[in-house]
């Protein structure tokens, strides 16, 4: 399925809410401590789920490995605020019998987009003895 | 908000395997790589690897400290990890501030393990006026 996707490709467009408890359970896993995110949600916090939300399409996460990331912070999200994100292939290519691929992301609040950013994966040939 | 950019302080954290399990449930990031299984055990580095964003998060959570809700309205990231950080690890993120100009200022960031290895490596961004 990954080698017949194409830069501009529509790979996965979906809506994401975090309520308060996905805060706390965020905020008690990173250890971080900050009174914003009694209202506000952690900018991290929805780049991690985005990125969840991602690795979940690919189905089998064998051999994937996140190596770059980007994002633009656009505007402050509040808990139980409905966003809906939009991905697409931003790049493609191989190396060797590695797949590398850029994801293009944009984040919106109903019309306005309040974060962007590009998540690069490399997903190595796991039976290609030569990547050992 | 400030009148030149401002230093930004480290964090330093425990990256252990409890932590690294809590993450995989907050992230709803459940792959096998992360977290003690016989597919880490047999995969590429042969134990499990802390989620790269777990590391990430130590730079937004310093970002935020120093700037306030304007990260999570301005903040720009650009980072590329440089090598897996394998729990239990003590991990330290820092900022060197490289430009500031019109307001603007740019950090090369960075976290290391307490034995000074780069993890991750890049840039942060924000108008800090």
């Amino acid at each position: 399925m990954l080698e017949q996707l194409s830069v501009g490709d529509i790979f996965s467009d979906f809506d994401v809410v975090l309520d308060s408890n996905d805060v706390d359970s965020y905020l008690t896993a990173t250890g971080e401590i900050n009174s914003l995110w009694q209202d506000y949600v952690p900018p991290l916090a929805v780049g991690a789920r985005v990125l969840s939300a991602i690795i979940e399409e690919f189905g089998d996460l064998s051999g994937l490995m996140h190596t770059g990331q980007e994002f633009n912070f656009l505007s402050k999200i509040f808990h139980n605020e409905k966003l809906n994100v939009k991905v697409e292939i931003g790049h493609i290519s191989k190396r060797k019998s590695n797949l590398i691929i850029v994801f293009s992301i944009e984040i919106y609040s109903e019309v306005n987009m309040v974060g962007s950013g590009k998540t690069n994966v490399i997903i190595f040939d796991t039976e290609d003895s030569s990547n050992v | 908000m400030y009148e030149v950019a401002p230093i930004v302080e480290s964090i330093s954290r425990l990256i252990d395997q409890d932590r690294v399990n809590s993450y995989a449930d907050a992230a709803r990031d459940h792959n096998p790589l992360h977290l003690n299984t016989p597919e880490a055990r047999a995969g590429q580095f042969g134990r499990p690897v802390a989620h790269g964003m777990l590391i990430l998060a130590l730079v937004s959570e310093m970002m935020s400290n120093t700037f306030g809700l304007r990260w999570a309205e301005q903040g720009h990231l650009k980072v590329r990890w440089r090598a897996p950080t394998f729990p239990p690890i003590t991990v330290v993120s820092g900022a060197i501030l490289k430009e500031d100009i019109d307001g603007i200022a740019s950090y090369e960031i960075f976290c290391e393990s307490d034995g000074g290895q780069k993890l991750l490596t890049g840039t942060a961004r924000i108008m800090y006026i």
